[in-house]
This record gives structure tokens, sequence and C-alpha cells, in this order.
């Protein structure tokens, strides 16, 4: 299992577009997602579009991400390294 | 009824393969293909495959009977859950995320139960286009690879009128 924080800077947060891109990186992995939104504790699967809308991630939240699978290391890797390019 | 036709899904929804459900136009006004929205993470399906409305009226009314799973604090977009599993998102223009909210009013709550027809959301089509954005109107299946879809209207549409039908796909 790998796990990383995040604390989004956009203040717009995640909303439809990001979610989506989002959704489609976590998707080239096999590897599950957890997201956990620190200030409320929701957590939704990063492969479910609704979901992770419906955690209403606004600009200053930190989340935390569970990766679990085969690919789990380069799947970790891979979506923080898009955070950090689109939701900085 | 095969025990692979009935399966509870996650949020208590029946996903039975082959059922059809059909969207209804939730404003009036010119179809628009999903590829041609101008925003690529629509046109591309990033957000799932459907189509858009570019309207002429200044209400967005629920597609089918749902719940509603999300309003977003600026009230330009609403996401939806069928009984049958469908999610469904409706995003109204393009970037109006950054009106915060102006132009918008939102009708109904998270949680709360809709039928078709029921108003969502009433907006001001004249002034969003007034500051500059393009009022096209997505509605796209976020889970739209556990269907077929079909696009059954095209050119004018008025509200009510079928727009969408899905079919659940095998497995």
């Amino acid at each position: 299992m790998k796990e990383f924080s995040f604390t989004v800077g956009d203040p717009l947060g995640i909303h439809a577009r990001p979610a989506g891109l989002l959704v489609q990186k976590a998707k080239e992995f096999e590897s599950d997602f957890t997201v956990t939104l620190q200030r409320n504790g929701k957590c939704a699967s990063l492969k479910r579009l609704l979901a992770v809308m419906g955690l209403g991630v606004k600009g200053g939240d930190s989340i935390t991400v569970l990766v679990q699978g085969k690919d789990e290391a380069a799947a970790a890797q891979g979506v923080e390294q898009w955070m950090k390019e689109n939701l900085a | 009824m095969g025990l692979k036709a009935s399966i509870k899904g996650l949020f208590g929804t029946s996903k039975k393969v082959g059922e059809r459900v059909v969207l209804y136009a939730p404003v009036a006004g010119q179809v628009v293909p999903l590829h041609q929205v101008k925003d690529e993470t629509f046109a591309k399906g990033i957000l799932g495959d459907g189509v858009a409305i570019l309207p002429t009226e200044n209400e967005l009314l629920a597609p089918v009977d749902a719940r509603v799973e999300q309003v977003f604090d600026s009230a330009h977009a609403v996401t939806l859950c069928t009984q049958d599993g469908v999610e469904l998102l409706m995003h109204i223009g393009i970037d109006t995320v950054e009106l915060g909210g102006r132009y918008f009013d939102c009708c109904v709550k998270m949680g709360a139960w809709v039928k078709t027809g029921d108003v969502l959301i009433r907006f001001d089509r004249e002034a969003i286009a007034k500051e500059g954005y393009d009022v096209t109107t997505p509605l796209v299946v976020g889970n739209s690879e556990e269907f077929e879809m079909a696009v059954v209207s095209q050119g004018s549409v008025k509200e009510g009128q079928p727009i969408l039908e899905l079919r659940r796909k095998e497995g």
C-alpha cells in the first residue's frame, strides 16, 4: 500500500474538468485509489467521477490518497505528479 | 431473473443488464454533438459520453427521476444518480465555474430525489453570454462505459423531449 497527501492550491478546487482528468489519470493504473478529504473525512474512489466530484474539494483543502494494487508504486507516483502539475 | 441480472450496486441501486433508460432534454435549445463542445474535457468524453444543448430557456430540468448527488457552491453544475445507477453530470456553460455562482440559482438540495421535469437550476443565459461565456450545456453519463448510448434527438429540442437512450451492457 502507498499513501500520499496533497493540498489543493487551485482556488476553484476539484470541479468538473479537473475531476474528469484526475479520474482519467487514475484509470491508467490497475491499482485502487481511495481519496479522503481531511476536512470532513469523506472518501471516494478516484476512479468514479461522481464520487470524486461529490467530495466537493475546495482550494486549500488537504486530501490523502491510499493506493493499493499491483502497480501501486507507479500509480501513486503518477497520480501525485499529476496533482502537482495540475492542482497545486 | 438470473443472478447476474440483478446486482445490488454500491449505493443500493439495481443494475439490470439490458435495461433501457431514457433521458429527456433538460432544457429547450439546439442539440450539439458532444465532440463539438468547446471544452476538450467534454469533447473528448473525459467526463463521460453524452450530448450537449445550447439552451434557449433559463431553467435546467431533471432529465430523469434521480437523486441529487452534488450541487456545486457555484451552482453551475449538478450531478444526479438514478435508481438504475446512471450517473449524470449536467454543466451549464463552459468555464462557468469562474462566475462563482453569479447568474445561477440552485433549486434543489443534495440528497433530494427529483422527478423528470423538476427544476434543478435557474440561470440567466443572456447575462452569462454577455460575460463572454459559451452557454452550451453538456449532459454526460459519468459511468457511460457501463452503457450503450444513442442520441435520439437532433436540431432543436423542446424540454422533456427524449434525447438520450441508454442500455446497460453485459458484465
